[in-house]
């Protein structure tokens, strides 16, 4: 396991020299390894498929653009993580204007049917039976900062080290932060689940 | 309520449950918080759903919809291109080298083949390069042929080398860039030791009249860039071939300058003696390369009018008496490049473009559409003709297939 991962890397730091001494287009190699995951992040930012694409494909452009900035100082994901999270932030903030009311009217509608479906109605609650899809409408409802460290860390998988970098915070603030999203989106989630439950068994 | 009363209780240990289950814990505190959750069920089912919910997210795997990796490269692709404009403002010599390297590193695009390509004065309105410009053919109204017509004694004969060489010395002079630039393209040097021989030629399609003796080729193809993007537009299907061979040698022959304000420059590159290889890359503006279409074929009829071979014309009335527009179509400026291309070879060559936003090698089509979504940018568009080596027999040549291969794709594509 260590073995594959040190090979990985090493492949990648040769990689990554490579392109920054001319070769460019070995930069496609990088961009197909990590699009897949990249994307995955991108969509839970923004919940709708073609503006991570374009999210993503911005970012790499960004990234082959300044590779000669990449000093490898961090991982190379890391890094266009980072990338990411800015191109979401300019998104938002261009997108903000429009949609700011829309999108919390979707969010309010979404939690609200998320509670009616939860709330009353038995027949409906069978629709919402998957978990998964609870749990990204709950997701949905937190606050930015909460959403992005618990993507970072459970969808990602990246280290509370790797987290601080990339969203420029100390390790003990991922920690305490981490937890708070992890207990708010508990409470979302599971209170509910539970109380509807204790409900409808009561009936 | 007796279990949000807990709940608030257990909240000290929360935050230890959160750190354990990324594995943050030291040994004590880890000790400390498995002894409390094996008694505490408030915490347990804490530990649990931060675990699911931990899981759950850890599942959620998408697949990125878009092709990333070759838009990401064919932006690189155009900004390369883009900052090629730049070297070609230069006239330093060196420069153009790194551009060529630029250009074909980007365009991806493997090759061979064989074409001398002379392609005449290009101008920008706006601004206009001029780089490692040899002497230019005369500027006539349609110079292309007239530059053929000078240079048809040369295909008539035998095409001696030494008596090119000597009209135009520049090109000597250039054979130690030229020398670099080989080295650009990654393909393997010709190793073919057979060359096609051409004992004479004229412009009629009839065959080659002796194949015996090996001769060094060089073909000298005016057009301007109508004729080019017509090449992109019309030639493409008939001139692709599955045959790629490799460059023996690359030259510079002219840079093109043209009063055409919608191409800001224009670049042509050729690979001249045992040349199998021509690129012209073409910085062309979006918005006007629609128009290009309908103002070239009413300017091009003209041209071609007045300034047709003779031995084609003749050839043209010979057989299309029927039809004499054909005469004062555009077709036939193709049909004559055609006939260069297929000079005493089979007409097995590749063009291939590069467009913006599209993948390295895209069809015409694409470049097409390319070009009508956007506006006003400029357009790199490279053209790579390659050709297959071939040697011909006097059987094979006596019938000329591209042509009517050609004429049908003309009608069928003739712009309105």
């Amino acid at each position: 396991m260590n073995i594959a991962k040190a090979k990985l890397t090493f492949d990648e730091n040769v990689l990554i020299r490579k392109i920054q001494n001319g070769q460019t287009a070995l930069f496609a190699e990088l961009t197909e390894r990590y699009q897949d995951r990249l994307y995955s992040l991108a969509y839970r930012f923004v919940n709708d498929s073609e503006t991570a694409s374009e999210l993503v494909q911005e970012t790499f452009m960004r990234a082959l653009k300044g590779i000669d900035q990449f000093h490898g100082n961090s991982q190379f994901y890391t890094w266009l993580v980072r990338i990411l999270i800015n191109c979401t932030n300019s998104w938002r903030s261009r997108e903000q204007h429009h949609h700011q009311t829309i999108e919390n009217m979707q969010n309010l509608l979404l939690g609200s049917q998320a509670r009616s479906l939860m709330d009353a109605n038995p027949a409906k609650q069978a629709e919402v039976r998957e978990l998964t899809e609870l749990l990204w409408r709950s997701i949905d409802m937190l606050d930015n900062e909460h959403k992005q460290i618990l993507l970072l860390k459970n969808q990602q998988n990246l280290s509370y080290a790797e987290i601080a970098q990339v969203l420029k915070i100390s390790e003990g603030t991922v920690k305490s932060r981490l937890f708070r999203a992890r207990e708010k989106l508990r409470e979302l989630m599971f209170d509910k689940l539970e109380e509807n439950t204790e409900n409808t068994d009561d009936t | 309520m007796t279990h949000k009363k807990d709940d608030n209780m257990c909240m000290q240990w929360a935050e230890l449950i959160s750190a354990y289950i990324d594995g943050q814990l030291d040994e004590e505190q880890t000790d400390e918080l498995e002894k409390h959750l094996q008694q505490c069920k408030v915490c347990k089912a804490r530990f649990e759903q931060y675990n699911r919910i931990k899981e759950m997210m850890a599942s959620d795997r998408h697949t990125c919809p878009a092709d990333i990796a070759s838009m990401v490269m064919a932006n690189a692709e155009r900004n390369n291109l883009l900052d090629g404009l730049d070297l070609l403002a230069r006239p330093a010599s060196p420069l153009w080298v790194k551009f060529l390297k630029v250009a074909s590193a980007a365009a991806m695009i493997v090759l061979a083949v064989s074409t001398i390509f002379v392609v005449t004065h290009f101008t920008a309105r706006e601004k206009s390069y001029n780089v490692n410009v040899l002497p230019p053919p005369p500027r006539h109204k349609a110079p292309s042929i007239l530059y053929r017509k000078a240079h048809r004694n040369t295909f008539s004969e035998n095409l001696p080398q030494k008596k090119f060489a000597t009209e135009q010395p520049q090109l000597l002079q250039q054979q130690s860039k030229l020398k670099e630039a080989k080295k650009i393209f990654k393909s393997p040097v010709a190793k073919l030791a057979v060359r096609p021989t051409y004992k004479s030629y004229d412009f009629t399609g009839s065959s080659p009249k002796s194949l015996t003796k090996i001769v060094p080729w060089k073909i000298a193809i005016c057009a301007d860039m109508p004729v080019l993007m017509l090449i992109k537009e019309q030639l493409t299907e008939f001139l692709v071939s599955e045959k790629i061979l490799p460059i023996e040698r690359l030259e510079v022959e002219k840079t093109i300058r043209h009063k055409r304000s919608w191409f800001y420059s224009a670049k042509y590159y050729e690979i001249s003696d045992d040349s199998h290889y021509a690129e012209i890359l073409i910085l062309a503006r979006s918005d006007k390369v629609r128009k290009i279409y309908a103002e070239l074929l009413a300017e091009q009829m003209d041209n071609a009018k007045l300034t047709m071979s003779k031995p084609l014309e003749n050839f043209l009335k010979s057989k299309h008496n029927e039809d004499n527009k054909i005469l004062a179509d555009y077709g036939n400026i193709i049909d004559k490049i055609a006939d260069y291309f297929s000079l005493g070879l089979s007409p097995r060559a590749r063009v291939t473009t590069t467009s913006v936003a599209t993948s390295s090698a895209v069809t015409t089509t694409q470049a097409q559409a390319t070009t009508r979504n956007t506006n006003a940018q400029l357009i790199p568009i490279l053209i790579v003709l390659q050709k297959e080596r071939h040697i011909i027999t006097a059987t094979t040549q006596t019938t000329k297939p591209t042509f009517k291969l050609l004429k049908r794709t003309l009608t069928t594509t003739k712009p309105k």
